[in-house]
C-alpha cells in the first residue's frame, strides 16, 4: 500500500513540476531558516548548563549591577548555612603578560578564588582544581593561551610576569571555557595574594564593586529568605541615620545570560531573552508560511486530482486511508525539502555567524535536542500540511468527486484564502518590525550625543606620574595632526558608576552622584562647551584644586537655586570644598539605553586612567599609529592600543544591530516565500477565473479593466492583513523600543508603509500573472467550453 | 453594414498550420439576419469571432461601416466592441459567481453607463425576456432555455447593432429552441444585424439568407 502511495507521490510531483518546485523550495527555505535559528536558539538556551552544579550555582546581584564589595561573600558565608562555597572573579583587560621576549596585552583576564574551579566544571588538561590557585603566585590558563606563550611546550611550572612587577607560576591547564558560558577568560590568577596587590585591608573597601560572587549552594534552600537574609546582612553606612536596606537578590547560573539585561554592566555582554523569543518567533512564522504555500497549493492542485480520489473512495478507500495517503505524501516532499535545507543551512551558516556574531558550527546539528527538535518540527509541519488537504479531499463523496464538481472548489477555496491573509499578516507584522528597528538604529547611530566622537583615539595603559604624563601631552600636541589630548577616569561610553557623593553650600543632606575625574583639556578633546560659566583652564592654578563643573542634570538634581556658578559644594573624591566653575550640557555619556545621569566633572590625576586624543579627521588612521608610536617611545614598557572612539560608542549597539540585520533578511525571505505562494495561488485563481474573465473581455471589458478586478480582489487580502497586522507588530515593537531610554516613537507612518511596501510587492507578483491573462485572447478560454 | 474580403486565417502549431478560412468574400446589410452553415471545423465560429472582433485574421480585409477594422490592437478591438457587438454562445457562458441581474448588467458596466441608468436598461430586457422573476437567481438555478435567454438578454441589453449567435439552440430541446428562435427574429425586426452560425436546417430558416461554408470556403449562398 505505501508503495502504492509512493509511486502516487512521485508521479504527482513529476506531473505538476511548477507546483511541486513551489512547494519543495518553498519547504526548503522554511526549514532551513528554521534549523539556523533552532541552532541558534539552542545555543542561547545551553549557556553555562555544562556545569555539573550548575543547579546549585548562583550569582550574588545589586539592583542594578552584578558587581560586589570583596568582603561581601565572606559576610555571607560565615552567616549563611545555606551557601556551602563562594567564588569571587576580578574581571580585567588590559593586562600585560610577558613570558622571556613575549609580551601581550591580555584582555580576558581575572584574579580569582582557588573554589571557582570547585564550584565550576572546568576541565582540566594539567593539574586539578584542587591543586590550582590555593598558593599565592599561582596561575591557570587556558590552552590557547598556553599554545600562544609556550608553543608545544608544558606550561606548568613557567612562570609569567604580570604588568612588569608580579610573577605568578602556572599550575594547570584548563581547556578552552565554550563559548556557551557567560564568562570566558583566558587567564585566572588566583586572590590569595591580594593584600600584595591591593592592600593588606583590600577585603574591607566596601565601596570597592568590582567583584562577581559566585555561589555554590546547599540543596533546597529557600531562594526569598536567602534574598531576605542577604540584605539584612549587608553593611550599611553607620553614619547614616534611616539606613535604606539594598535590594540584594541571588541569580541562577542558569538565568545569567538570557535574564541580566536589566543590569547596567555585566562581566561579559549576554543576550536577552527578547531576543532568542524574537528569533523563535521568526523562525516560527516563516516555517508557517513556507507549510500554508505547501497546503495551499496541495489543495489548489487537488481539483486535478478528483477523479483519482472518486476512482480510490468507488473501490474502497477508507476515509482514514485516503488522509493516510496524503499525510504520506506531504512526508514525501518534506524529507526531499529537509535534505535540501541541510545543504542550505551548511552553505549558510558562515553569513548567519556572522550576522548572528555567534560562530555556530554544523556539528552542532549532532545533538539529540537538535535532533528531536528537527524531527519535531518535520512532524508538525507534516501533519499540519498533510492533515488539511487528507480531511478536505478525503471527506468527497465519489460521485461529487467523479463529477469534479465545482461546488467544493469553491469552499475550499475560503480556506486558502484564510491563509494567504494569515501569510501576509506576517509579512506586515516583519516588515513593520524591521522599518522600525532601522528607524531605531538609525536614530542611535546619528543621534546628536552632545560629543564628538569622530577622530578620537583612546588608550589604557600607565600613565606614570603626571610629570610623565605631561611629556607625552607635549609630545603629542607638537605633531601637526594632534589638536588636543586629555586623561580622565571616564570617558564618554563608558559607565558612570564611580559614585561619590556631594553637599551643596547651605543643604546639609549627601546626595550620591557619579564623579569624572578629568584632567584639562577633557572637554576641549570631546569637543563640549560650557553651556555656562567656563572650562577647566590649566591658565588658573585653582581649578586643580577648587573648581568642580556639573552637567545640566546634576544642577538640577542638586536643587541649586540662582546661577549655579560660584556656588560651591562639599566633594569627597577626593574630600574638598569646591566652586562651580561651569555648567556643561547634558551629554549621553553612557549608551542610548540609559538615561542621561547627572554627574561633576573635577580635576584629579590619581585616579585617570583613559587617554584621549583628538587627531585630524581626514587621516584618522594614520595619525592613530603615529600616536601609538610616540606614546611607545615614551612607555616602552607598555604595550599600547589605541581604538577609536566612535567604534566603541558603535559596539554598545552591536546585539541590535545584528538583530536588525538578521530580522531584515528574514523580512526579506518571509516575502519571497510569501510572493512563491502567491504566485502558486495567483496562477490558480486565474485558471479558474479564465473563462469569466474571457467573458467580460467579450462584453467589452478592456485588459486594464480586467487587472484591476483581478487585483483588487489581492488588495482586499492585504487590507485584511493589515487591519491584523498593526496591532501585533505596534506592541511586539513597542515591547522592543522599552529596552531604550531614548527612542523613536511609533508613528502610524511605518504601518502604513508596511501595508503599502506589502501591497506593490503583492501587486508587482500577481500583475505579471493578471496582465498575461488578461491579455490572452478571450476566443482561447472560450473556444473549448 | 458589413464588408469581408478575401479573408483568410491560418491558426498555426508547431506542427502544423491548419486554414481555417481561405479567401471568404461576405457583405451582410444592415438589419439583415444571415445564417452561417456548415459541418464541423468548416470554418464557421473563426469566422464568426473575426466578425466579434474577437480575433484577427491572417490575410484580408473587414470593414464595419465603412471603418476599416482588419488589424486593430487588442485594446482597439475591446473598444470597438463596446456596445457595437452582442455575443450569444452554444454554451451560454454566464458567469456562475454573478446573479441573473449581473449578468445583464456586465456590459453597460463597461460602458460606464450611471446605476439608475443601467437598473432601467436591465429590468427592461428581463421583462422583454421574461425572466425578470428569475432576477436574484445564480445561472445554476436556471434552466437551459431561461440561460440561454439570460444569454440573449446579455447580449442585446446595451442594444449593439450586431448580434453574433454561435449555435444558440445547440443546448436546447426544441421548444426552447423555438422560443429563442423567435426572439431572435424579433430582436431582428426591431432593427439588429444578425448573424447565426447553426447546424439546424430549422433554425437557418429564420434567417434572410444562409451561408454555406465548407473546409474554409464559401460553397453556396441562397436567400430564404
Amino acid at each position: 500500500m505505501f508503495k502504492n502511495y509512493f509511486k502516487i507521490a512521485i508521479a504527482n510531483l513529476t506531473k505538476n513540476k511548477a507546483y511541486s518546485i513551489i512547494s519543495i523550495s518553498s519547504l526548503t527555505i522554511g526549514l532551513a531558516v528554521c534549523i539556523l535559528l533552532l541552532l541558534y536558539v539552542s545555543h542561547e538556551l545551553s549557556f553555562d548548563r555544562y556545569h555539573e552544579k550548575a543547579d546549585h550555582i548562583y550569582r550574588l546581584c545589586q539592583e542594578q549591577h552584578p558587581y560586589q564589595a570583596p568582603g561581601a561573600a565572606r559576610l555571607l558565608q560565615d552567616n549563611l548555612p545555606e551557601i556551602k562555597k563562594y567564588a569571587r572573579i576580578l574581571p580585567r583587560d588590559n593586562i600585560l603578560f610577558q613570558f622571556e621576549d613575549d609580551r601581550y596585552k591580555e584582555d580576558y583576564v581575572a584574579w580569582v578564588d582557588a573554589e571557582l574551579f570547585e564550584i565550576f566544571s572546568f576541565k582540566f588538561k594539567q593539574g586539578s582544581p584542587e591543586n590550582s590557585l590555593q598558593q599565592p603566585g599561582t596561575a591557570v590558563i587556558n590552552e590557547k593561551t598556553a599554545h600562544k606563550y609556550f608553543g608545544n611546550d608544558n606550561p606548568v611550572g613557567k612562570v609569567l610576569k604580570v604588568d612588569n612587577e608580579n610573577d605568578y607560576i602556572i599550575t594547570g591547564v584548563i581547556e578552552d571555557i565554550p563559548q556557551n558560558s557567560h564568562f570566558t577568560f583566558d587567564i585566572f590568577m588566583t586572590l590569595e595574594d591580594g593584600g600584595k596587590l591591593f592592600g593588606s585591608d583590600w577585603e574591607e573597601s566596601w565601596g570597592w564593586w568590582n567583584f562577581l560572587v559566585y555561589f555554590e549552594m546547599q540543596d533546597g534552600f529557600s531562594k526569598p529568605d536567602v534574598e531576605a537574609k542577604i540584605c539584612k546582612l549587608m553593611p550599611v553606612n553607620p553614619n547614616d541615620p534611616d539606613p535604606e536596606l539594598p535590594k540584594m537578590t541571588i541569580q541562577s547560573l542558569k538565568d545569567i545570560h538570557l535574564y541580566s539585561a536589566h543590569f547596567l554592566g555585566d562581566i561579559q555582554p549576554q543576550n536577552s531573552i527578547t531576543y532568542v523569543l524574537i528569533f523563535s518567533a521568526i523562525g516560527l512564522l516563516i516555517l508557517l508560511i513556507a507549510s500554508f504555500n505547501y497546503i495551499n497549493l496541495l489543495t489548489a492542485n487537488a481539483t486535478t486530482r478528483d477523479i483519482e480520489i472518486g476512482v480510490r473512495k468507488a473501490y474502497g478507500a477508507s476515509r482514514s486511508q485516503l488522509a493516510m495517503q496524503y499525510v504520506s505524501e506531504s512526508f514525501v516532499v518534506l524529507i526531499i525539502s529537509l535534505g535540501l535545507a541541510l545543504v542550505l543551512v551548511q552553505l549558510f551558516l558562515p553569513v548567519f555567524n556572522e550576522l548572528s556574531g555567534k560562530d555556530l558550527t554544523f556539528s552542532i546539528l549532532a545533538n539529540t535536542n537538535i535532533i528531536l527538535g528537527i524531527l519535531g518540527m518535520l512532524v508538525i509541519v507534516g501533519l499540519l500540511a498533510g492533515w488539511y488537504p487528507a480531511l478536505v479531499l478525503s471527506s468527497y463523496s465519489p460521485v461529487m468527486a467523479l463529477k469534479s464538481s465545482k461546488n467544493n472548489a469553491s469552499s475550499k477555496f475560503q480556506f486558502r484564502k484564510i491563509l494567504v491573509g494569515a501569510q501576509f499578516t506576517i509579512v506586515i507584522v516583519l516588515i513593520a518590525c524591521a522599518i522600525i528597528m532601522f528607524h531605531q538604529i538609525n536614530y542611535i547611530q546619528n543621534k546628536e550625543l552632545g560629543f564628538e566622537k569622530e577622530a578620537v583615539i583612546t588608550s589604557i595603559f600607565d600613565f606614570g606620574d603626571e610629570a610623565q604624563y605631561n611629556i607625552l601631552k607635549q609630545a603629542l600636541l607638537g605633531q601637526s595632526y594632534v589638536s588636543s589630548v586629555s586623561v580622565a577616569s571616564r570617558i564618554p561610553s563608558g559607565s558612570l558608576s564611580n559614585e561619590g557623593y556631594v553637599i551643596p553650600e547651605e543643604q546639609t543632606e549627601k546626595i550620591s552622584i557619579p564623579y569624572v575625574h578629568v584632567t584639562y583639556d577633557y572637554f576641549k578633546t570631546l569637543g563640549i562647551e560650557a553651556k555656562q560659566g567656563r572650562l577647566f583652564s590649566d591658565q588658573i592654578k585653582t581649578d586643580a584644586t577648587e573648581s568642580v563643573i556639573l552637567n545640566n542634570k546634576a544642577v538640577k538634581l542638586l536643587q541649586l537655586e540662582g546661577n549655579p556658578i560660584g556656588q560651591s559644594i562639599k566633594c569627597n573624591w577626593p574630600k574638598s570644598t569646591r566652586r562651580i566653575v561651569g555648567v556643561i550640557e547634558d551629554v549621553y555619556f553612557e549608551s542610548l539605553y540609559n538615561k542621561i545621569k547627572p554627574a561633576v566633572f573635577l580635576i584629579d590625576y590619581s585616579m585617570v586612567y583613559h587617554l584621549i586624543v583628538k587627531v585630524k579627521p581626514s587621516d584618522a588612521i594614520g595619525s592613530m599609529k603615529s600616536v601609538t608610536e610616540i606614546c611607545q617611545e615614551i612607555y616602552p614598557g607598555e604595550v599600547i592600543e589605541f581604538t577609536f572612539l566612535d567604534r566603541i560608542l558603535q559596539s554598545r549597539y552591536q546585539a541590535d544591530t545584528n538583530t536588525f540585520q538578521l530580522m531584515g533578511y528574514f523580512a526579506i525571505l518571509a516575502i519571497l516565500l510569501a510572493c512563491i505562494g502567491l504566485l502558486g495561488m495567483a496562477s490558480f485563481i486565474l485558471a479558474r477565473r479564465t473563462k469569466e474573465i474571457g467573458i467580460r473581455k467579450v462584453n467589452g471589458a478592456s485588459v486594464t479593466e480586467i487587472i484591476q478586478m483581478l487585483n483588487v480582489g489581492f488588495a482586499k487580502w492585504i487590507a485584511v492583513a493589515f487591519v491584523i497586522a498593526t496591532p501585533i507588530a505596534w506592541y511586539g515593537m513597542g515591547r522592543w523600543l522599552e529596552n531604550f531610554a531614548y527612542r523613536v516613537t511609533l508613528s502610524w507612518w511605518i504601518f502604513a508603509l508596511s501595508g503599502f511596501i506589502t501591497l506593490v510587492i503583492v501587486l508587482t507578483t500577481v500583475s505579471f500573472l493578471t496582465y498575461r491573462a488578461a491579455r490572452r485572447n478571450p476566443v482561447e478560454s472560450l473556444r473549448y467550453e | 453594414m458589413i464588408k469581408i474580403e478575401k479573408l483568410t486565417k491560418v491558426f498555426s502549431t508547431d506542427e502544423i498550420e491548419t486554414l481555417a478560412l481561405r479567401a471568404v468574400d461576405i457583405r451582410v446589410k444592415k438589419s439583415e439576419f444571415v445564417a452561417v452553415m456548415g459541418p464541423s471545423g468548416c470554418g464557421k465560429s473563426t469566422l464568426l469571432n473575426i466578425v466579434g472582433l474577437l480575433d484577427n485574421p491572417t490575410e484580408g480585409r473587414y470593414s464595419f461601416n465603412g471603418t476599416d477594422i482588419t488589424y486593430l490592437k487588442e485594446k482597439d478591438r475591446t473598444q470597438f466592441r463596446k456596445g457595437n457587438i452582442g455575443f450569444i454562445f452554444q454554451s451560454f457562458n454566464l458567469i456562475d459567481e454573478l446573479n441573473v441581474f449581473d449578468n445583464v448588467e456586465l456590459p453597460l458596466l463597461y460602458l460606464k453607463m450611471k446605476a439608475t441608468e443601467r437598473r432601467k436598461l436591465v429590468e427592461d430586457v428581463l421583462k422583454r425576456m421574461k425572466i425578470s422573476h428569475r432576477a436574484k437567481h445564480f445561472p445554476q438555478q436556471l434552466s437551459g432555455g431561461q440561460q440561454q435567454r439570460l444569454a440573449i438578454s446579455r447580449a442585446v441589453v446595451a442594444n449593439p447593432g450586431l448580434i453574433l449567435a454561435d449555435e444558440p439552440t445547440g443546448n436546447l430541446d426544441s421548444k426552447n429552441g423555438i422560443e429563442v428562435m423567435n426572439l431572435l427574429s424579433e430582436l431582428n425586426q426591431d432593427g439588429a444585424t444578425i448573424i447565426m452560425v447553426t447546424h439546424s436546417d430549422r433554425d437557418a430558416g429564420y434567417a434572410h439568407r444562409v451561408i454555406n461554408l465548407f473546409d474554409g470556403q464559401v460553397i453556396m449562398e441562397k436567400v430564404n
